[in-house]
């Protein structure tokens, strides 16, 4: 088996997820066409910098090739302070509906903190989380220029929204600019892309 | 000659009963916004939306600024659940004005106006209300009538790079990006008895059908309603419509 990395990024404060492409299923006429598997691996004593002697590879993959140019994984400055401030608002979010929270809190606790961690990667300066009164999760973020984000994530009230999708606006000066579906990973890699653009 | 007699004196117990409720009750409703025989059924809004910048008023209780988040977004609960789907707000440019959102118009009164008949309050004294205190958020009907979804702001920079780092070429057919949806949001004039200003914000579900009222739980299951509730309300409102110039709407469109 070999695998090339893909992409890297912050799974929570304690792991990395690494997307790896699976070479393997890569074949001419091969219908599943590309094939990625997640790996998880523990962080080092050095948070933010984990180094790829640190990493801990998952049982099933460890006759695995991994390929790529990743020594070293640098978080953004601002993830530390992000992902605190995501957490408070989601903290908020569930005291504001702490019935519905408790009543769905695995599900609920398992979309938030992973699309939290997607998140904190963007250099917002204010943030705001809601449960909304349809069952969905609404993420609202801020940065520098009035540039505002909103996010739409279904816990699957959304008859035609897919479980790995979400519904996202994007407004410069209150402006409607783009709105559509897409995942939330595809989302913050290209909007990342497209701050930094500038 | 018969029939402009009955019309006069119908006016004249009108009016009447009208003075009656002031003094009696201290209770009077404006009869410049009540519905009028020789209006239009229904002004057509994709035709007035392109010729001018048309404003629709939602009155909330007082206390707007607590319906706004840190960000600076409408809060999810300012709208309830059971508002949604036909929701009701009122157009300016006409007769309708700031200070009529006071009234709450109730019962037989808020029922849709089927044109072609006049309407007197006498008819309506117990269908009516005035607030103690009211708020209200604007919005520009081009935000709300036709959205759809995906959107993209056409030749503008921002929109271009966000495109081109989504990477969303792969999802262009033709010139445009694939739907996601089919459903469509339009404001619709809905004038009732006593408010001919009255509209409605309406969504159709994926399967092109009009989401009906007290159906609130259908609309917050489509995507697009989840964007028009969630994202365009929330961000698009306007505070203050003083700011903003508020085009007289012509004589010719509901008359």
């Amino acid at each position: 088996m070999s695998a090339a990395i893909q992409d890297v990024r912050p799974y929570n404060n304690q792991s990395t997820k690494i997307s790896v492409f699976d070479t393997d299923f890569n074949q001419p006429g091969n219908a599943k066409g590309l094939q990625y598997e997640y790996f998880y691996f523990k962080h080092g004593s050095n948070f933010g910098r984990t180094v790829h002697n640190d990493w801990i590879l998952m049982p099933e993959y460890e006759d695995a090739t991994v390929e790529g140019n990743i020594s070293t994984l640098s978080l953004p400055a601002w993830y530390s302070n992000n992902i605190e401030k995501l957490k408070l608002d989601i903290n908020n979010a569930a005291s504001e509906k702490l019935d519905w929270y408790k009543k769905n809190e695995s599900k609920l606790k398992s979309k938030l903190d992973t699309t939290a961690n997607l998140l904190a990667e963007l250099p917002f300066i204010k943030s705001n989380i809601e449960l909304t009164q349809s069952e969905n999760i609404k993420y609202t973020l801020l940065f520098p220029d009035d540039k505002l984000l909103l996010i739409t994530q279904s816990l699957g009230s959304i008859e035609d929204l897919n479980d790995d999708e979400i519904l996202f606006s994007f407004f410069v000066n209150r402006e409607l600019i783009m709105s559509n579906v897409t995942e939330t990973s595809l989302l913050v890699k290209g909007f990342s892309g497209y701050l930094q653009s500038r | 000659m018969l029939q402009k007699l009955r019309y006069w004196l119908r006016v004249f117990q009108d009016t009447c009963s009208r003075v009656k409720l002031y003094i009696m009750e201290q209770r009077a409703y404006p009869r410049c916004i009540l519905s009028n025989r020789r209006f239009n059924p229904e002004i057509d809004i994709t035709h007035l939306v392109d010729k001018q910048d048309v404003f629709v008023i939602r009155t909330f209780p007082p206390g707007c600024e607590n319906l706004i988040t840190e960000v600076g977004t409408l809060k999810d609960k300012a709208i309830p659940t059971k508002d949604i789907a036909t929701l009701s707000m009122n157009m300016l440019g006409g007769a309708f004005l700031i200070h009529h959102c006071i009234y709450k118009v109730t019962g037989k009164a808020s029922l849709r106006w089927p044109g072609k008949i006049d309407v007197f309050i006498s008819d309506y004294l117990t269908d009516f209300e005035k607030l103690k205190g009211y708020c209200y958020f604007a919005y520009n009907v081009k935000d709300l009538h036709n959205a759809k979804i995906p959107f993209i702001l056409t030749d503008n920079k921002d929109a271009k790079k966000l495109f081109r780092q989504l990477e969303l070429e792969s999802e262009l057919e033709g010139k445009k990006l694939k739907s996601k949806t089919n459903g469509e949001s339009i404001i619709a004039h809905t004038p009732s008895y006593l408010n001919y200003w009255h509209v409605e914000l309406l969504v159709k579900d994926t399967d092109g059908k009009f989401i009906q009222r007290d159906e609130g739980n259908n609309c917050v299951r489509n995507t697009l309603c989840s964007h028009i509730y969630e994202h365009i309300l929330s961000v698009k409102f306007i505070k203050d419509i003083s700011k903003h110039s508020v085009a007289p709407i012509n004589e010719v469109e509901y008359k």
